[in-house]
């Protein structure tokens, strides 16, 4: 059985085989899952939107342009080889169509910052699932180098 | 002055927005409901996401911003089971799922209800005007539903005050849980409102 790591909004781990990453209600969050496949190590970030405010103290791991990096570290860390590594990014919903323009917009903004920072790194991305009107759970076992996202309700009427 | 010598008068403030609110949803649901003990706290808005619940536990919720003197926003939750019984007892008319629009529109007027209850005391204890938005509402993963509302608190800032209450409808043992986020401006703003009530009270007073 793999060790399960649960992962927070605004949070991330990285880890090697032998490891489950799982994060669930991921709304108009993005979550990013990086993989060295020859090294076998792995990442999951939760994002909770585009950009960390300059000159800000915010909690880094809350943002895409301060997240991602940070994640690259930790990776290398582990002995990833970060120029190697494949992306899958999962979420990006918008829960509330009825509403106003930040809390509609937040989702597609958090997934085109994340496009656009992966791409800074020449980090490819595999597979998308994203957008829409309703919340994810994703899980990412290392050993398989794959992640699946799972829906709770399908169609989130609001 | 410790944080939570400096919390007990927002508890205070919680105390009476739970009360007029608890007054409105008893009117709303023409049946007794009572009220947990109001709790005030700073926390950070990752740890706010989930005093409500598990994260992934599928949730019906109202949101709004809250507006005017003071920012933050107003959360409803329910299981999507008491809402559904809660949406039934009120239009008095059959409704087969939690997920169908007779329900979300009933959740949302539940919630500019007793939120519009809960922010008028509010308003007129600390002589501050307040507000709510349209509400929103979704039954769905509890975080994916916070997920947009706390974001944009997210942008700006780290911790916030959070005043958290439960309401249970005595007759049909369904019951909603109530958070108000305040953001850090807004909740140095009410503080210096209460202090300047409690010193014009004790000046009365002699």
């Amino acid at each position: 059985m793999p060790q399960i790591i649960e992962v927070g909004t605004a949070d991330l781990a990285v880890a090697g085989p032998g490891y489950t990453l799982t994060t669930g209600g991921v709304g108009s969050c993005v979550v990013v899952c990086l993989y060295d496949e020859t090294h076998k190590i792995g990442a999951l970030c939760h994002i909770m939107l585009p950009e960390h405010p300059a000159g800000s103290e915010l909690n880094p791991l809350r943002f895409a342009d301060t997240a991602i990096p940070l994640a690259l570290e930790k990776l290398a860390e582990m002995g990833a080889d970060t120029s190697q590594l494949t992306a899958e990014l999962f979420g990006g919903a918008s829960m509330f169509q009825n509403l106003g323009v930040f809390v509609n917009h937040i989702g597609e903004q958090n997934i085109a910052a994340v496009q656009r920072i992966l791409g800074g790194h020449n980090i490819p991305i595999t597979r998308m699932d994203v957008g829409g009107t309703s919340g994810r759970s994703v899980q990412f076992p290392i050993d398989a180098g794959a992640a699946t996202p799972s829906q709770a309700i399908k169609e989130n009427k609001t | 002055m410790d944080k939570s010598q400096m919390l007990a008068p927002l508890q205070e403030v919680a105390t009476i927005a739970a009360g007029n609110a608890a007054t409105a949803l008893s009117k709303l649901v023409a049946q007794p409901v009572s009220v947990s003990v109001p709790t005030a706290k700073l926390m950070d808005i990752e740890q706010a996401m989930k005093v409500l619940g598990p994260t992934q536990q599928v949730t019906s919720a109202g949101l709004m911003k809250l507006e005017g003197d003071a920012k933050g926003l107003l959360i409803f939750t329910l299981s999507p089971d008491d809402a559904e019984a809660m949406a039934q007892h009120i239009a008095k008319q059959h409704t087969s799922t939690p997920y169908n629009d007779v329900d979300q529109s009933i959740l949302r007027e539940v919630v500019n209800i007793i939120g519009g209850a809960a922010l008028s005391a509010l308003g007129t204890f600390l002589g501050m005007q307040l507000w709510q938005s349209i509400p929103g509402s979704a039954t769905d993963m509890l975080g994916a539903v916070l997920d947009p509302f706390v974001a944009e608190l997210g942008s700006s800032y780290d911790q916030v005050l959070v005043l958290q209450e439960a309401f249970t409808v005595t007759g049909e043992a369904t019951s909603v849980k109530m958070l108000i986020i305040i953001d850090p401006p807004s909740t140095t703003t009410m503080l210096q409102k209460i202090s300047e009530k409690l010193s014009g009270n004790r000046a009365a007073n002699n």
